[in-house]
């Protein structure tokens, strides 16, 4: 099991170390505390009745993981597979799931003051997956809050089987 | 009011689990002592109140630190042979068991759960003093001590002991601990014991040794004996001259001054030889009756591993009780209590002869594996068994590179040194797999050890007389199945005492023997353990069950004509079968029995039962060792392969589409005069339908599936093969999972589906294709007949 991370994230303080990672050219931030690997995208044994964003289960070294289709759950326009696909396992406060994005580009330190509350405009009704935005240059980095992320998907599994 | 305690966090967990087995030890000695005082057993006791007051203080516990300590003095009270009878408290001191119980509850709930506690306490100490009080007073009564025990003073003394420093406190209880050893292995019953075990404590407590290799030999004169005194003396000399002597008790000059006993016991000193040459010359002295040998705390044989048979232990009145850690065999058993009047004589006779190797060591053994055991938390035994799991995969996939290798290269010495390592490396990894396998093996004494309680309290409420027999409780198993199998269990031991055996004065009517019993066995059988709950009371007539399903209208006349005797007895599983009325008519058990059967079925187990009337009812229930690792079939199903456990397979078959029959749109296959809905296995799953898939024979590939009776025929794309897997849970991310059991790692490393064949077939969408399978068959019987 890993330590929770501190509020305020992983780094010194008042930094955040981050993942980034694309999808549909937006990028989105993880911290790292919560991210156990990176792999590349495998054969996915798909799961009866799951929510379509759950493609299914992985081995990770004899664990059984979920996978969850990060442009399925943001409604966007799902990809094929590619080269640079990758499926980030992270761990939330509830579970470990595999999050399939379309590539993982770096990961760096992010000033805290960089972090702005997410606009109304882009969190939609989904604000509970979202952290915060940054500003990175002429990069916008949409960080996510992973537990939210999860507790929404169990209610959306819920509902979906009811 | 919120309770606080002086804990850690996290610590509260292991205090619960430490009190409690504390609390487990200290019921079970009770139930043991209940029928006899043994030494052993109430050392253990006391010890275990000792320890569990001394965690209730450390935390801050007061009214369980008070409570313990008044049960502990009590229990001191036996220990010194100031009371030798622990009937008459039994039921207050049982009444302690579950108010502890509930205060160790209280350290996690953090509030007060009962108030019982300070009237127990005071009860208690009401009892003890007034128990003592009349004891002093009719000292002219043959108490059990009185008898050969010629000491007063420390052994007395040591019983109720608060506040002594540390170090004697430590001493005394090292002194305990070998009195109940060497208690154990002369044990000849209570009595004797209560006399020895004083003397060895004395006798350990006046001499602490340092850390050489101790023996303690317990010397018994002929009764009927003139020369008592002189013998004695005889023995002690002859001990002092080999200069090994520590010390004896009685003394020597206490033997002289004329003190009146056919005991002596004597701590020595000395290398195993010598002490096994002056038992022998001890032994030949004139009227001593008998020498036996034991070592003290310090073992002095070598530790020899002794094949030791199934324990069998009996609880209730009539039969002594067995001494702890004594096994016992069947026939001495079934030979009942002039058995144990034999088993005593060749007890003596044992005795006279040279110690065997195992009753020097056993002391030893004992003390040696109290030293090795370590607490460890299951959620890492479960990571360790994943990570071997995980390492069996990459066994296979290292042997086959090495064997590609090896065609590659041809006879090339690098091949020949990849495919030998790899050998290797498979051997172990099969042998760690093995072990930790073993590690989550538990002896099913867990689930067994709260059968004498409930045995005692139901016997008591229904008025009737029962002892219960444990046979095999040392039997291993996964502690997945343990978990499961305590209900059914208790089911059963409830059922078997309500309606399976009969009041005292029927079973005197009846000429049978009193007290009835109740047995419960356990042993390995077939790589699958075999549980059986019997007793010997009204069993169940074959005829009676008959009218009673007639009657409830479960079978027709003819039917029921037509079932064997055997199969008759099978009802009472049947859901639906049983109502009180029916059980009190056909004198049956049948509470709950379907309940019984499914329980167990959805652990890959089964049940059976068989009854003579008159003589008594056997259920037993055959369940895997464990239910991490099972027996499955692996079929292919669309992109992914899928295991459906064995025990829920009937058969497989290929067969022409044309020969399936259709009813109302669905599939079902005619077998053997049953019509079967027919389903794709992804469709019955959950995903969208598809046509059946055929093979490029054109066959349908078919898997008959059954689950309490309900049957029906899975489609699949094709058949993998039967292979051992390791179930591993889902996660709860992937939604709701009907009809899924969970997922498998396979040899090549992918995922597999463990189908839930039981939840598949309740759930199923093919509900409305067994109603039309319903309404084809009866089309069909109507066609027949």
């Amino acid at each position: 099991m890993a330590e929770k991370p501190v509020s305020g994230g992983s780094g010194r303080s008042g930094e955040l170390q981050i993942v980034i990672c694309e999808l549909a050219d937006e990028h989105y931030g993880l911290d790292i505390a919560r991210v156990f690997e990176i792999i590349r995208h495998q054969p996915i044994t798909a799961v009866p009745r799951a929510p379509s964003f759950v493609k299914g289960v992985i081995n990770l070294r004899g664990r059984i993981i979920p996978v969850v289709d990060l442009r399925d759950r943001f409604g966007m326009a799902t990809a094929e597979p590619t080269k640079e696909t990758r499926i980030v396992v992270a761990e939330s406060s509830a579970t470990r799931v595999g999050l399939i994005v379309d590539s993982v580009s770096e990961v760096l330190m992010l000033p805290l003051d960089a972090v702005e509350p997410t606009p109304e405009v882009a969190a939609g009704a989904d604000a509970e997956y979202l952290r915060g935005i940054a500003k990175l240059g002429d990069r916008l980095v949409l960080l996510l809050e992973l537990d939210g992320l999860f507790a929404l998907e169990e209610q959306s599994a819920l509902a979906g089987a009811a | 009011m919120r309770l606080t305690f002086d804990l850690q966090p996290g610590d509260d967990r292991l205090f619960t689990d430490e009190s409690l087995e504390q609390i487990e030890r200290i019921e079970q000695g009770l139930l043991e002592l209940e029928h006899g005082v043994d030494t052993g057993v109430v050392n253990e006791v006391f010890r275990a109140a000792h320890t569990l007051k001394g965690s209730a203080a450390t935390i801050g516990h007061r009214r369980m630190t008070d409570l313990t300590h008044a049960m502990e003095d009590l229990f001191g009270a036996f220990r010194s042979g100031t009371l030798y009878e622990v009937k008459p408290f039994a039921d207050v001191l049982l009444a302690t068991i579950d108010v502890l119980r509930a205060l160790v509850a209280e350290v996690q709930e953090g509030e007060i759960l009962t108030d019982a506690p300070e009237t127990l306490t005071k009860e208690l100490r009401d009892l003890l003093s007034s128990a003592t009080a009349s004891a002093m007073a009719g000292s002219s009564a043959p108490a059990p001590t009185a008898r050969s025990s010629p000491v007063s003073g420390p052994a007395r003394a040591a019983g109720p002991r608060s506040s002594a420093d540390s170090a004697a406190d430590r001493r005394a209880e090292e002194a305990d601990e070998a009195a109940a050893a060497v208690a154990e292995e002369t044990a000849e019953g209570g009595i004797i014991n209560l006399a020895i075990a004083p003397l060895i404590h004395r006798l350990l407590v006046e001499a602490p040794g340092g850390y050489e290799p101790r023996s303690i030999f317990v010397c018994r004169v002929d009764p009927i004996s003139e020369w008592q005194s002189v013998r004695l003396l005889q023995l002690a000399l002859e001990a002092e001259e080999t200069g090994g002597l520590i010390a004896s008790a009685p003394t020597r000059d206490e033997i002289e001054s004329g003190l009146g006993t056919t005991l002596l016991v004597m701590l020595l000193r000395g290398p195993p030889a010598e002490l096994l040459e002056l038992r022998k010359r001890l032994a030949a002295i004139d009227e001593v009756v008998s020498v036996d040998g034991v070592a003290a705390p310090l073992s002095i044989g070598e530790i020899g591993v002794a094949e030791v048979p199934l324990s069998v232990d009996v609880y209730g009145p009539g039969e002594p009780v067995a001494p702890l850690g004594s096994a016992r065999t069947d026939d001495q058993l079934a030979a009942g209590p002039a058995a144990s009047e034999r088993r005593q004589a060749d007890l003596g006779a044992e005795a006279r002869g040279l110690p065997t190797r195992e009753r020097l060591t056993v002391a030893g053994d004992r003390l040696k594996a109290a030293q090795q055991t370590i607490r460890i938390d299951v959620t890492r035994l479960d990571e360790l068994m994943d990570l071997v799991g995980e390492l069996v995969v990459h066994k296979t996939r290292l042997q086959q590179s090495a064997q590609l290798l090896a065609t590659r290269l041809g006879d090339d010495p690098l091949a020949r040194q990849a495919d030998e390592d790899s050998q290797q490396f498979a051997r172990i990894a099969g042998q760690l797999q093995d072990q930790v396998t073993g590690l989550r093996m538990l002896p099913i004494e867990t689930v067994f050890n709260r059968f004498p309680r409930v045995v005692r309290d139901i016997a008591a409420r229904l008025n009737k007389e029962v002892q219960l027999v444990i046979e095999g409780k040392e039997t291993e198993l996964d502690r997945s199945v343990l978990e499961e199998v305590g209900d059914p269990l208790g089911h059963l031991v409830r059922n078997a005492l309500d309606h399976g055996l009969e009041t005292p004065d029927e079973r005197r009517a009846l000429g049978k023997p009193l007290p009835a019993t109740v047995r419960l066995t356990a042993r390995h059988a077939d790589g699958r353990i075999l549980i059986t709950v019997e007793d010997d009371g009204r069993g169940m007539d074959p005829n009676a069950l008959r009218r009673a399903v007639v009657e409830k209208g479960l079978m027709t006349r003819d039917q029921a004509e037509m079932t064997s005797d055997a199969d008759m007895l099978r009802v009472i599983f049947m859901p639906g079968f049983s109502t009180a009325k029916v059980v009190t008519e056909v004198s049956g058990r049948g509470v709950g029995m379907d309940v019984v059967r499914s329980n167990i079925e959805r652990l890959g187990g089964w049940v059976d039962v068989t009854s003579t009337p008159g003589q008594g009812t056997c259920v037993s229930l055959s369940l895997p060792l464990t239910l991490a690792i099972i027996g499955a079939l692996l079929v292919k199903c669309g992109t992914r392969v899928c295991a459906l456990p064995l025990t829920g397979v009937v058969e497989t078959l290929r067969i022409e589409p044309k020969s399936l029959g259709r009813v109302r749109g669905h599939n079902v296959l005619t077998l053997r005069n049953r019509v079967i809905p027919v389903e794709q296995l992804d469709s019955a799953l959950g995903d969208p339908p598809r046509p059946l898939v055929t093979n490029d024979r054109g066959f349908v590939n078919l898997v008959v599936v059954r689950s309490r009776g309900a049957e029906m025929a899975l489609a699949v794309d094709a058949f993998v093969g039967q292979h051992e897997i390791v179930l591993k849970a889902l996660s709860e991310v992937t939604g709701q999972r009907a009809g899924l059991a969970g997922a498998t790692v396979m040899a090549d490393g992918a995922v597999g589906l463990v189908v839930d064949i039981a939840a598949l077939l309740e759930h199923s969408s093919s509900r409305a294709a067994a109603a039309a399978a319903e309404a084809a068959a009866a089309k069909l019987k109507r066609r027949v007949a």
